[in-house]
């Protein structure tokens, strides 16, 4: 069977179709006629991985970290030794002051600084705000005191 | 102003929700300042609900800082909508999250700009110094990221650790 298809694919060369490609690049007919088809397989792959690589030293790709990040923010590589020295310098030159912190009187009416929307968006008028002035409803404060026994968030 | 908004979610939660909004505002924008923020907050249960065009929390493209003679100002309109999370506690952290990066740009400390362009990148810029492509500054350099990873966790544990307590 081999032999069979080294025949049928040596004789591809001879197809009209093929000639009438060759006739658009005359200078191929001397090659396809002293060389076998694998050595024109092998010199085509070579030829491909050489345009790929001079194309990519012309045209190099984005850095990936900058690609990934531009995909998914989240998922942007943190390492800094990739990063440009300019921004490494203005990164490390940066102020950087705590941000402020103001005190809060629970005993406000600390509900009545939000507005409840109705959950329509067709229904937006304002409420008055539903939230007793000692801030939470009993269940609500209960809800939280799980949680804090729970032992989720940091103690 | 604040104003509050959820969808199909439970009471408990709205109001802890609507609460720890309040709360973080309090503590994280100034008194006098508070007037001149408004912000719409949408707290939903399930973000397949919604309009696959809405995009959710703060992303950055609706962050974008008014000019003023070519220098960004801090922004102080904001329109976003989270979806809780599975734990009452993620939520609240991720309200905590919320408000230190609508705080930080309120504050003028963080400001982002983008040219009218097609494909322009958002630049970002710290204290009112521009730095980079915010795209180009990994997730540990940004500052704003840093305030966020410090305070989130004390906010939201100081909300549940004050708000757990009967009134006096």
């Amino acid at each position: 069977m081999i032999p069979q298809l080294e025949q049928h694919i040596t004789g591809f060369y001879g197809q009209p179709i093929v000639a009438d490609l060759l006739a658009y690049v005359p200078w191929l007919i001397p090659f396809t006629e002293t060389y076998p088809l694998e050595t024109a397989i092998l010199l085509l792959c070579a030829a491909i991985i050489i345009v790929s690589v001079l194309y990519n030293l012309v045209f190099p790709p984005r850095s990936k970290p900058a690609r990934t990040a531009r995909e998914n923010p989240l998922r942007a590589d943190n390492k800094t030794s990739r990063l440009p020295k300019y921004l490494q310098r203005k990164l490390a030159g940066l102020p950087h002051p705590d941000m402020p912190l103001y005190d809060v009187n629970i005993m406000d009416d600390i509900a009545g600084t939000i507005v409840e929307a109705a959950s329509d968006a067709a229904k937006s008028e304002s409420q008055p705000p539903v939230i007793d002035t000692d801030g939470l409803s009993p269940s609500a404060r209960a809800m939280l005191d799980q949680l804090r026994h729970d032992g989720k968030l940091n103690d | 102003m604040i104003t509050f908004y959820v969808l199909n979610l439970d009471p408990l939660v709205t109001e802890v929700g609507q609460t720890a909004c309040a709360y973080f505002q309090n503590r994280l924008i100034a008194a006098p300042d508070q007037s001149r923020l408004n912000v719409d907050f949408g707290l939903v249960n399930d973000p397949t609900e919604l309009d696959s065009s809405i995009r959710l929390n703060l992303p950055h493209a609706d962050a974008i800082s008014p000019l003023k003679r070519g220098i960004p100002q801090p922004r102080q309109d904001f329109r976003l909508i989270m979806s809780r999370k599975t734990k009452l506690e993620d939520t609240i952290l991720s309200l905590a999250d919320m408000w230190i990066h609508i705080a930080s740009l309120h504050q003028g400390r963080l400001m982002l700009t983008q040219k009218p362009k097609p494909k322009a990148p958002i630049i970002a810029w710290w204290m009112g110094k521009k730095l980079a492509p915010i795209d180009d500054i990994p997730m540990a350099e940004r500052p704003w990221e840093k305030d966020k990873a410090r305070l989130s966790p004390q906010l939201a544990d100081e909300f549940i650790t004050r708000f757990m307590k009967a009134p006096a």
